[in-house]
């Protein structure tokens, strides 16, 4: 019989991770936490099987992206992105990232991407887990993680702008 | 020439992945795990298929004070299995729901920006009628959650105020109508924290302490414990800390009275003799 302490004991601290990463605050972070768990238990009791690390790092990556979401939409208007066409970027990333903002402007990102690409995403990119892995946890082919995740990164990098306003210094020879 | 200034990194994607790495992760809080693991506990506890789904059917359909009694008398125990806490407390807190009559008193302490209040409110609830008295203030609601008709009281200025209710409810101010014992429901399926032992008044209780509830629709925290007598399975004080960013309230209320044969006078919604109607909202 699967012991929940034990599995919630062993593998918190990392699901607590991939959550208060992806939702950048306490509150939607222990949300998060807790339906990653909750969703880990309908799986075991589906499957007769006890979870594992990757099914739980999944787990919370996709309740985390779900908080996102409910987050955003709550907000009650449109999500402001640097690299929209009707608000450009007009700041520096530098100065961006001094303030801390630029963390959040991916959280809002990604809360933008498709179901399967921001998990795809969030897994490879920011939790850095391989191709392989990613693929047996989605149940997809090596092939789709690389398609997802390509698409994921072109449009983040559209939502998010990729150019460079200022006139690049001449290069020396 | 210098031509070490270099622009930003081109790709913003990069950077953000960076920014997002960077930041710092507290340690998992304390007693998330804990209350995680009851939660699944408790899950765990529950019946299995059909009947577990047929019992969530029931619950969705009839009212909570119905399927309170209904489980009650099908046996507690045997319908949830070996009691856990979080089943402890919603049994207590059904029954509280159950009962036909309660009688309460809360004392509300209030914080925001510097400024501090407090307000004591003694409240009696018998079926689908509601009385509420702000004794201080000379303020008395009293109102009928079928009807869902109320009247409003003031015996300092010597009025009154018909209430609609339902208008009320959707302007988000018939909260103040509702039985004490729907705050409790609150806590119902929500992870426990910590249980202990204690005598209260000379009472022997049982105490359960849980934190970090989320209060949607007041944009809220809640952490909250609750007395329950170890006799009579029922509420007998409770203690809660709601909190947002800018304002705190902590209300202690004591659960005075269940199932009492109440007097009618205190439901009365017809306006007192000499009393001049106002509108309720010029009124407040």
């Amino acid at each position: 019989m699967t012991d929940w302490n034990e599995i919630v004991r062993g593998h918190g601290p990392s699901v607590w991770r991939v959550v208060r990463r992806l939702t950048g605050n306490d509150a939607d972070a222990a949300d998060a936490f807790q339906r990653a768990f909750l969703a880990a238990w309908e799986w075991s009791r589906k499957h007769a099987a006890d979870p594992g690390a990757g099914l739980l790092r999944r787990m919370a990556a996709a309740r985390g992206i779900e908080c996102l979401r409910e987050r955003y939409r709550k907000a009650g208007r449109r999500i402001a992105l640097p690299g929209d066409m009707e608000n450009p970027r007009t700041e520096w990333p530098g100065t961006r990232l001094e303030r801390g903002e630029l963390a959040e402007d991916l959280r809002r990102a990604i809360a933008r991407l498709e179901g399967q690409q921001a998990e795809v995403f969030t897994l490879a990119c920011l939790e850095e887990v391989g191709h392989a892995e990613i693929a047996r946890e989605l149940e997809l082919s090596e092939t789709n993680v690389g398609v997802l995740l390509h698409r994921a990164k072109l449009k983040l990098r559209g939502l998010l702008g990729v150019h460079d306003p200022r006139p690049k210094p001449p290069v020396m020879p | 020439m210098n031509m070490n200034h270099q622009p930003p990194g081109e790709d913003a994607l990069d950077e953000a992945i960076a920014a997002y790495r960077a930041a710092g992760i507290p340690e998992l809080p304390e007693g998330l795990a804990a209350g995680t693991a009851a939660l699944l506990a408790e899950r765990v506890a529950r019946p299995a298929d059909p009947r577990n789904q047929w019992r969530k059917r029931m619950i969705r359909n009839v009212s909570v004070g119905t399927a309170a009694a209904m489980l009650l008398s099908l046996g507690a125990v045997l319908w949830f299995g070996s009691p856990s806490p979080a089943n402890e407390l919603n049994l207590a807190i059904n029954k509280a729901a159950a009962a036909s009559s309660v009688r309460a008193e809360s004392k509300t302490t209030f914080a925001q920006g510097g400024i501090k209040g407090d307000m004591t409110m003694k409240t009696w609830s018998e079926g689908n009628l509601v009385r509420i008295e702000m004794e201080e203030q000379g303020i008395a609601t009293i109102a009928d959650g079928k009807t869902r008709k109320g009247i409003l009281v003031n015996s300092k200025m010597k009025t009154y105020s018909p209430l609609d209710l339902a208008k009320l409810a959707n302007e988000g101010q018939a909260k103040d109508a509702e039985s004490v014992v729907k705050s409790l429901e609150l806590l119902k399926d929500k992870p426990i924290d910590a249980t202990e032992e204690e005598v209260l008044d000379g009472v022997k209780t049982r105490v359960y302490t849980l934190k970090g509830i989320k209060l949607e629709s007041l944009k809220m925290t809640m952490d909250c414990k609750l007395w329950v007598d170890r006799k009579t399975n029922l509420p007998v004080r409770q203690e809660a800390t709601m909190k947002n960013d800018t304002m705190t309230v902590l209300t202690v209320t004591r659960f005075l009275g269940y199932d009492e044969k109440l007097d009618p006078k205190l439901f009365r919604m017809d306006p007192p003799e000499g009393y001049k109607e106002m509108d309720f909202k010029q009124g407040k």
